[in-house]
Formats: C-alpha cells, sequence, structure tokens
C-alpha cells in the first residue's frame, strides 16, 4: 500500500474554482497531523466550501475518518461545506457503512463537486 | 525491575571490584607511588560502597547525585562541592546538588546587588549552556581543569569571591561511554592548602567512577518509567476485562457465544448482554475508533450510557439516540463509536436492531433453507454528528425460527490481514457462514475464528477482533433434552444480571 501523501490546492481569488484537498495512498493516524495542518491553511486563507478528492486513496482508518469528519464541522462551523470526489470502491463501502454516504454529497466529476458546492455556498 | 534493583547495584560493584583491581596490580607490579595514592584508590573504593550499599535500598537519581556529592567532597578534603549534569533536552547543565557553599560561577546583576548571600536554590535554579562559563566549557571540552588561584584567573567570575573567599578549584567531566553526563566541581581545600595536581587525578577517579553509577541509574529511570506505563496497560487491561460479560446468557431457546481479541494491550472494541426486562434481553457489539487506553475509557463510558439508556426502553435505535447525545457532549468530534444494539424478545423470538454506523448484522438460517441475509439499516456512528442528522438512523426487525444464527462482528475481523497484505474481507465471512456446518453458537465462533487464524497465517493484526453469535436452538427430534427443561426462559432470571 502506498504512504500516505496531502496535498492541498488553495486557488487564488481571482481564479473561478474551488480549492481541493487531495488524499492518497494509506490514510492512518500518521496523516491525521497533515490533514489538521490542510484544514487549518484553508480557514485561514478564508475557504470554506471544498472538494476532498478521494481517487487516489487506498485505504482510510477510523482515524484517518474522524480528522475528515473534524475537518467537516471545522467547514461547517464557517457556514462552510465540503464534497466528496471519486472515493474508491473499498473507501466508499465503508464510508457507507459507517453511515457518511448520507452525510457527505459524493461527485463522480470535478465539475459536478464544484456544481454542488456553487448551490451549497448560495444564501 | 526487581532484578534489575538486584542486577544494578551488583554491576557498578562490580565495575568497582574491577577498577580497583587493577589499580591494586599497578600497585603490585612495583608502581608504589605514595601512601596518597593508596588513599585516592581506597576514597574510590568507599565512594562506591556508599554508592552501592544505597543503591540496594533505594535507586533514585537525585540521592545518588547526594552520596557522591557528599562523599566527594570529604575524599577531597575539600570545603564544598557541586554536581551539574547536561540535560540533553536543551543541552543545558544544572546543578543538580550543592555541598556546602558554592560560588555562583557566572556574572550578573542580581549578584552584583547582593550583598550578604548567594542562596544554593538560585544557583540550582540556573542553567548552564554548554561551552558557557567555567562549568560549560568543561562539559564541552570533556577535559578537568584545575584553578589554583580563583581570585587572579580569568575563568572564575570576580563576583564568585564576593560571598566568601574562594582560593582554588576543581572541576571534573562526568564521562561514560564517550559522553559527558555532567561536571563535578570542589572549592577550597582545607586548612591553608591549595589543590594540585594529584587532587585533580584523584577528583576524575571519583568522578569516572560516579559517572557510571549515574548512567545507570538514568538508565533505570528510563525503565522504570516503562514500567509504570506497562503497568498502567494492564490495569486498564483488567478493568476492560471487568466491562466485558463475564458470562453469557443462559436461555432455554437460545444459545450465545462471544469472542473479544485486543490488538495491542488494550483496545476499543466491546459486546455486552443485559437483561431489558423479563422478556428482552439486550445485544450489544461496539468499535471505538482509536486504540488503547483513552479507547478504553471511551468504551466505558458508552457502555454506562447504553446499559442506563436501555432500561424499559424497546427500540434499539431511541436508545442509541439517546447513546449519541451522551457520547457527543462529551468527546472530541474526531473520536466515534460503531454500534449495533438489537433487543431479542423471548416470548415472540423477534429480534430488533438499529446499527450505527456499525457492520451488517448476519442472519444465517437454518434448514430448510440455508443462506445468509446482511442487514444494514441507516445508521451514522455515534459521537459524530448532533442529534439532528443522527436521529435518521433507522431499525429493522427479523423473525427467527430455530436453527437461525446471528452473527454480530467488528471490522477487525474482515481487515485481518494476510501476508500479502490481502483482507480477509466480508465476502469470506458470510460465505463460511453460508456454508459452516457448525453445532452450536460457541462452534460457529470456534469456526470462524480458526478460518481468520489460517488466513493471516501468523501476520500481526491491527486491530481487535470481536466476534459475538446467538443461536436459536433447533427443535428437538424424538426425545426431549432434558437438560433444556432447566434452562430459563426468561431474562430476568438469567445468568447476565451485571449491574454498571
Amino acid at each position: 500500500m502506498r504512504p500516505f501523501e496531502i496535498e492541498c490546492e488553495i486557488p487564488d481569488t481571482d481564479e473561478n474554482r474551488f480549492p481541493e484537498v487531495h488524499l492518497r495512498g494509506c490514510f492512518d493516524a500518521n496523516g491525521v497531523q497533515s490533514l489538521e495542518s490542510a484544514s487549518n491553511s484553508l480557514l485561514e486563507s478564508g475557504n470554506c466550501h471544498v472538494i476532498l478528492d478521494l481517487e487516489e486513496l487506498d485505504y482510510i482508518s477510523s482515524a484517518g475518518i474522524g480528522s475528515i469528519m473534524a475537518l467537516f464541522q471545522a467547514l461547517r462551523s464557517q457556514n462552510g461545506s465540503m464534497v466528496l470526489l471519486r472515493p474508491s470502491r473499498r473507501v466508499m463501502d465503508l464510508l457507507h457503512i459507517l453511515g457518511f454516504s448520507k452525510l457527505f454529497p459524493i461527485a463522480d466529476t470535478r465539475a459536478s463537486a464544484g456544481d454542488l458546492l456553487s448551490a451549497a455556498r448560495r444564501p | 525491575m526487581e532484578n534489575l534493583a538486584f542486577i544494578l547495584p551488583t554491576v557498578v560493584a562490580s565495575g568497582l571490584a574491577c577498577w580497583v583491581i587493577f589499580q591494586r596490580r599497578q600497585v603490585q607490579a612495583g608502581r608504589e607511588e605514595s601512601r596518597r595514592a593508596v588513599q585516592e584508590k581506597e576514597a574510590v573504593i568507599a565512594l562506591m560502597d556508599n554508592i552501592g550499599e544505597r543503591m540496594t535500598r533505594k535507586i533514585d537519581l537525585d540521592e545518588t547525585l547526594e552520596v557522591i556529592g557528599q562523599y566527594v567532597v570529604g575524599a577531597t578534603r575539600a570545603e564544598s562541592g557541586a554536581i551539574f549534569l547536561l540535560d540533553e533536552r536543551d543541552e543545558a547543565l544544572r546543578a543538580r546538588v550543592i555541598v556546602g557553599r558554592f560560588p555562583p560561577l557566572f556574572e550578573d546583576e542580581e549578584i552584583r546587588n547582593a550583598s550578604r548571600d548567594y542562596p544554593a536554590r538560585k544557583i540550582k535554579a540556573r542553567r548552564v549552556k554548554l561551552g558557557e562559563g567555567i562549568i560549560g566549557t568543561v562539559a564541552q571540552l570533556d577535559r578537568p581543569v584545575l584553578i589554583t588561584d580563583a581570585e587572579a584567573d580569568p575563568r572564575i567570575p570576580r563576583t564568585a569571591a564576593k560571598f566568601f573567599p574562594v582560593h582554588s578549584m576543581v572541576f571534573c567531566p562526568l564521562r561514560v561511554r564517550g559522553k559527558c553526563l555532567g561536571v563535578i566541581a570542589i572549592v577550597n581545600k582545607h586548612g591553608d592548602a591549595i589543590f594540585d595536581s594529584r587532587d585533580k587525578i584523584l577528583l576524575q577517579g571519583l568522578a569516572d567512577q560516579a559517572a557510571i553509577s549515574v548512567d545507570l541509574v538514568k538508565l533505570y529511570d528510563v525503565l522504570a518509567e516503562q514500567q509504570r506505563l506497562d503497568q498502567e496497560l494492564a490495569l486498564a487491561q483488567d478493568f476492560q476485562r471487568m466491562l466485558l460479560p463475564h458470562a453469557l446468557p443462559q436461555l432455554e431457546a437460545y444459545e450465545f457465544s462471544a469472542v473479544n481479541k485486543t490488538a495491542r494491550v488494550v483496545g476499543g472494541d466491546f459486546y455486552d448482554f443485559f437483561p431489558v426486562d423479563q422478556d428482552h434481553l439486550g445485544i450489544v457489539i461496539g468499535d471505538v475508533s482509536g486504540k488503547g487506553v483513552p479507547a478504553s475509557l471511551i468504551m466505558a463510558m458508552v457502555r454506562s450510557i447504553l446499559r442506563a439508556e436501555a432500561r424499559d426502553t424497546f427500540s434499539p435505535k431511541e436508545v442509541l439516540r439517546r447513546v449519541n447525545e451522551g457520547v457527543k457532549a462529551d468527546t472530541k468530534e474526531s473520536v466515534f463509536v460503531t454500534i449495533t444494539y438489537g433487543i431479542l424478545d423471548v416470548s415472540n423470538d423477534r429480534l430488533r436492531f438499529a446499527r450505527a454506523g456499525h457492520e451488517p448484522v448476519l442472519l444465517r438460517r437454518g434448514d430448510p433453507e440455508p443462506g445468509v441475509s446482511s442487514y444494514q439499516p441507516e445508521g451514522m456512528a455515534v459521537g459524530l454528528v448532533p442529534s439532528d442528522i443522527f436521529n435518521l438512523i433507522e431499525e429493522m426487525e427479523v423473525q427467527l425460527v430455530p436453527g437461525d444464527m446471528v452473527l454480530l462482528y467488528t471490522d477487525g475481523v474482515v481487515e485481518s490481514l494476510n501476508p500479502s497484505s490481502d483482507e480477509y474481507g466480508r465476502e469470506r465471512l458470510i460465505e463460511l457462514l453460508g456454508k459452516t456446518q457448525a453445532r452450536s453458537a460457541e462452534d460457529l465462533i470456534r469456526r470462524l475464528e480458526e478460518d481468520v487464524r489460517k488466513f493471516a497465517k501468523g501476520t500481526q493484526q491491527h486491530d481487535d477482533i470481536t466476534l459475538v453469535a446467538l443461536r436459536m436452538k433447533p427443535v428437538p427430534q424424538g426425545t426431549e433434552d432434558p437438560e433444556a427443561e432447566e434452562m430459563p426462559r426468561k431474562i430476568a432470571q438469567t445468568a447476565v444480571t451485571q449491574s454498571v
């Protein structure tokens, strides 16, 4: 299994797109701190509508799930929202079991993820 | 650790003995110098005796340093002395022991303004960086220094002699295994004598032996801390075992079995059985996110809330809603618990259950139409979301008939890994459950455990494994089972009545 990697893309204010957090590899307790840092960067830069790209996420542990939940709560506290992009079948199965599929919108394409966030952003 | 308490002084004593023998051989080899040299060696031997004797009673760093400090000052005929230890975390030295009056070897406003005395506690509070002043330099260069005229020596600040006369001093590094642990210093030789190079050699001999003891005691402290942590874990493990049911329910028409294997010393999985009323038995399986002691404490909290809320409530989803409220109020948002809670009504053999983010409930029908059904009513893990979202949780009910088996399990079972890092998987579990010839709930658990064990081929598992099975006994063919008549029908008469 690939080691955990995280990449946080925060677009410039003039770019008409949403920030994206890419999670890759095996997300266990070792990755929690990195997602927390990404979460802080997003909120400090005033970004509270986020695409969480899970396409290359091979595995997520309960600690990883907990930290995604913490990110979600942090965004929500700023009236923000989060869309999960293309989770693998395995990750999707876990999200489904945990009941998360009811909580987060899940998108198949970047465009539809953007549409969902745009809809959430409207008052 | 008891062994260590015995071994430590023995090692120290052996080290000393070797040193002494070596020294004595030198003496016997015709290189006997003077009576003073013999005295030096005797001083070292006596120091080691002192430390060794103290260690057999108690192994404590400060006490060991105190013994060394007192002895060294006496043996070198110094008026006073101090031991500075290096703290590797901030690369600074601090005076840990001061015997008699020790001069401040630094200058600052406070010292310049002080008129009467400069107390030892202030010297102890001062951090001396590596390379700073005479103490920091001795530690950094790892070389002894003899000062024969403190008043004129530029390495000694002028304010050192402000509170009492300082004539001569010796500083030696405490060195062992190629590293410096600190510095030992002595001040003013008794009478009007001045320390000389022989005093420096004596002090270094004492310092070398003292360093071995200090090193061992520090090592002992690390091991003692580890032992303390191990003891805490063992306590938590006992605590967790105490929270799991001591006995399985005993009912005329049902059999129960359960197993809980923790991946670490203490895990976050749990299961429970308790009476809801005389016709209803509560059955719980849960998994707290995270592992170790914190997970087991949350498990204890969930168990208590669940038992308290379950009393006389016959809707599993209602109970889980209340558990979520209780847990949500008390935990961080990143901690959650997955739970399946079922209520078995023994008056009509119906099992009603709700699932808070937990693995599906598996039902294996008995003959004549065996097959496995997986039930996954909607529900989010407990502790993650506020009531308005959590309360969307659903519940289901199944009618059991004789021969049916219900299996609850935690994700540690299906996520068990083999040496190629493949997961055991839900499909394999369902397949095994479908074809099993298990003759009882206990037999089923045993076979499942065995299959997981065979699959894993000794691979170390990272998650707890918990399995809970119930089986509605098949209707006896022909003669009735005499044992069955002795079993209670009602829940309140069963053994599962532990209080919270």
